[in-house]
């Protein structure tokens, strides 16, 4: 018997979206998460657009098939949605989709809590880029 | 699939499918030796040339061997036993955490009833050196205990000046070799030890028999646990299955008859495949001392891997880890842990494992498997950055 469902095997076979982007692209924010008890990371990268669509996402992984599987398959969801539209995934979805069992239901918890961390990343700098711009235009008018 | 777990089970050998078969079928020696006509005589006929026979291969007497159910009955059978016989002498058992369970759980059950358990630290690489049980010694110990080769590392112990020290004191020793028959010569009564645990199933023989030595001359008593028709001289009732301890007593034969040309050729194999690991991966550890080794034991851990991906990936690989697994959680080895490494590389051990049946392409099929996996999984975790 199989420790793992079909979908869950396949992707931790066969990863998809494996590595992160180089050091000169634009539009990069990455995201991480870590379980102390199983020594587990699951690191997100996402590329955006300029309009807040997911360009490309990329993962990495230390962990147990079921995380792979889950960071793999999370890269493949993301692909062309727009950064606010993918806040409504919950770990449940991730669960049912790879079938994982309860025991493994924290590895979907971890790729929700990576993107999470990205996207805050995200939000957070583009909050801290439109201060930068107000800022900016506050100079520019006193000139 | 490559077959590389032999210190968990190895398969029964031909020859002794052969020589239990003949004790099995109607026309074979099936009758219960403790029968007294003629079917059952020529029964106990076979099972004592059996015993005088194990005797001789470990440096015993026959009336030193009691037949049982294997090592953890072995184990439990001389540790509750002899603490039920004197228990009233002294309380303290002495040994280290790398004890299999079958003596830890004895132990830890002996605890529950008023005895002190003493762990014995360990050196490096996980040996016991004599000197360190020796200077644990007191009057207040009654046994200690310590396997001659372990289970998981591979690592041998120093028995005969164990069993030393504690005769000098007037300790019990016992030794669970389940492991170590055919792979390290054995002379029970030279070493002078009180007891020592055998299995068949670890090197070629089937599963559900094993032997207890219990030394008889300075005798060591103990205080039976299984209770019935008075088989083995009162210590272990129960029909003896004659079948069983022949294909026991045919493995060991040949196990030890062999043992000199296959440990060293076991040893190159256990060798051959460490250079090839060593060379194709960087960040691996050995978990054994080096130079106190069993031939038919290989315990690594891989840095940056975790070891459920690790074992799953090598699905075609039959080797064990360094994880328990029960049935909702796998836990690091505490044998692992005892030798100081962390949960981390505990989780990512492998335990390669070589009898009789393991050949060149095995071992270098297993290696091309293992240096594919451990590469494949570094290459996606996030925390790993090979050396150029």
């Amino acid at each position: 018997m199989s420790l793992y469902s079909d979908k869950v095997w396949r992707l931790f076979r066969e990863p998809r979206r494996v590595g992160c982007f180089g050091p000169d692209e634009e539009g990069v924010v990455s995201g991480s998460a870590t379980t102390p008890a199983s020594h587990a990371q699951l690191v997100l990268h996402l590329k955006l657009a300029a309009d807040g669509r997911i360009d490309d996402a990329l993962f990495q992984a230390l962990g147990c098939p079921s995380l792979i599987a889950s960071g793999a398959w999370l890269c493949g969801w993301l692909l062309g949605r727009k950064a606010d539209a993918v806040t409504n995934l919950e770990a449940s979805g991730i669960v049912e989709q790879l079938e994982l069992t309860p025991l493994k239901r924290y590895c979907a918890v971890m790729a929700l809590d990576a993107l999470n961390d990205a996207l805050n990343k995200h939000s957070n700098s583009k909050t801290q880029g439109s201060l930068q711009s107000d800022l900016e235009t506050v100079e520019t008018d006193n000139d | 699939m490559i077959y590389l777990d032999h210190a968990a089970t190895t398969p029964v050998r031909e020859e002794v499918i052969e020589a239990m078969s003949r004790c099995l079928g109607e026309q074979g020696h099936y009758a219960n030796p403790g029968s007294e006509h003629v079917a059952g005589r020529q029964a106990s006929q076979i099972l004592e040339q059996a015993r005088e026979r194990f005797a001789q291969l470990i440096g015993a007497g026959r009336e030193d061997i009691i037949f049982c159910s294997g090592a953890t009955e072995a184990n439990n059978m001389a540790l509750l036993g002899m603490a039920g016989f004197y228990g009233n002498r002294a309380r303290k058992l002495l040994l280290p955490k790398t004890e299999h369970k079958s003596v830890l759980d004895p132990c830890r059950q002996l605890s529950s009833q008023g005895y002190k358990i003493s762990w014995l630290k360990l050196a490096e690489g996980g040996v016991l050196t004599p000197s360190t049980l020796n200077e644990a010694l007191d009057e207040q110990s009654l046994l200690a205990t310590c396997m001659l080769l372990n289970n998981e590392t591979g690592v041998i112990n120093n028995i005969p000046q164990m069993a030393q020290y504690c005769s000098e004191k007037n300790v019990l020793l016992h030794s669970d070799a389940a492991q170590a028959l055919g792979k390290v010569p054995i002379a029970v009564r030279r070493w002078g030890l009180a007891s020592m645990s055998f299995s068949a199933h670890k090197l070629g023989g089937p599963k559900g028999v094993g032997a207890l030595y219990l030394r008889r001359k300075p005798k060591v008593a103990i205080k039976p646990l299984m209770f019935g028709g008075g088989q083995e001289r009162g210590l272990r009732s129960g029909t003896l299955p004659l079948h069983q301890i022949v294909g026991l007593v045919r493995a060991a034969e040949l196990a030890v008859a062999e043992m000199e040309t296959e440990t060293q050729r076991l040893a190159a194999l256990r060798e051959r495949l460490w250079a090839q690991l060593c060379e194709a991966l960087p960040d691996i550890h050995l978990n054994a001392h080096s130079k106190a080794q069993s031939p038919h034991i290989l315990n690594l851990s891989f840095e940056g891997v975790d070891g459920e991906a690790l074992r799953a990936d090598l699905d075609q690989l039959a080797v064990s880890s360094g994880s328990a697994c029960t049935s909702d959680h796998a836990e690091p080895s505490y044998v692992l842990r005892a030798l100081g490494r962390s949960d981390a590389l505990a989780d990512s051990s492998l335990r390669f494992s070589f009898s009789w049946p393991t050949q060149q392409q095995d071992v270098d099929l297993a290696a091309q498997m293992v240096i594919a996996s451990v590469k494949r999984l570094r290459a996606i975790s996030p925390s790993w950055s090979e050396a150029a």
